[in-house]
């Protein structure tokens, strides 16, 4: 039986049989180029949780308090509403006045005061602001008076 | 008078490719340092929200954990869904490896409801944890 004949590369002497090489770094090329992902700068929004066995502080402090509620039905006009000590205030009001607080006392502590239906974007917003005017001290808490409505197609649980 | 005709230097039907395999390597280191294999695993379902103010991270904590709470409110840690309880017993285990200062980084989506991000926020505040943050987009 006649052997079969060994494939040989026609390189002459002296030279470097580059073209296999080639094909592996091209497809090597190629995988990355396909799996970069583009940059995306992300941001770490910090709140402050209450401590475990924390005791009330005995010197009352002056405290800024914003809803943050689900209040229209709209999802864009909605972000345009808060709440700050029971009074009505739009999105860009709000953060201008931030932004003084911020440069009165950066230390001013401001209350969240977040309901169950507020879409977490109104939240994220808020802190945004809060971030913009130099605000640190950003306490967190459950409205716990408002009944949970969950949206059409989420867990109610 | 014959016209001479200038001979290539590569010789007949020869292609320059040192040049090109040159510019190809560069590429491949440049991909090869800017992949990052230890990136860890996040969840592509969530849309998060933009905070064009915040800072941009330098550098990520190594000790922290990123919670997700997708859009239905499912919740879940390295695309591991788990119940509250599940998420506080894995919170107490960190926290008893890394300490009680370990950062929380809770990826909400932008229109989960506020009620699924404060049942992770109650889980984490019974483990003792109190670095909390949101993570968001900076346009």
């Amino acid at each position: 039986m006649a052997r079969k004949k060994r494939r040989t590369f026609n390189v002459k002497e002296g030279e470097m049989p580059l073209s296999a090489m080639i094909d592996v770094v091209f497809q090597l090329l190629i995988y990355f180029v396909v799996t970069q992902k583009p940059i995306i700068e992300n941001t770490l929004l910090s709140v402050d949780l209450p401590a475990p066995g924390g005791k009330p502080k005995d010197k009352p402090v002056q405290l800024f308090t914003i809803d943050v509620h689900k209040i229209m039905p709209d999802p864009k006009e909605d972000l345009n509403v808060y709440y700050v000590n029971q009074q009505k205030w739009n999105f860009d009001d709000l953060r201008a006045q931030l932004i003084k607080t911020g440069e009165l006392d950066p230390k001013q502590t401001i209350i969240v005061n977040c309901g169950p239906n507020a879409r977490h974007q109104k939240l994220v917003q808020l802190l945004d602001a809060c971030s913009q005017a130099n605000l640190t001290s950003i306490n967190v808490v459950n409205d716990l008076t408002i009944e949970f409505a969950p949206a059409p197609g989420t867990r109610s649980k | 008078m014959a016209r001479k005709r200038r001979k290539n230097e590569y010789g007949e039907a020869a292609m320059p490719i040192s040049a090109m395999i040159d510019i190809t390597f560069l590429l491949i280191i440049f991909f090869v340092v800017t992949a990052a294999m230890d990136k860890e695993i996040e969840d592509e379902a969530i849309l998060l929200s933009k905070a064009p103010h915040g800072k941009p991270v330098v550098k990520k904590d190594p000790r922290s954990v990123v919670v997700n709470v997708r859009k239905d409110g499912s919740v879940n840690i390295n695309a591991v869904e788990k119940s509250m309880g599940e998420i506080t017993t894995t919170l107490t285990v960190a926290a008893s490896k890394w300490g009680n200062d370990m950062p929380i980084v809770i990826r909400g989506d932008k229109d989960v409801q506020h009620y699924h991000i404060r049942k992770v926020m109650d889980a984490i505040t019974k483990t003792g944890l109190y670095r909390v943050r949101f993570d968001a987009l900076i346009e």
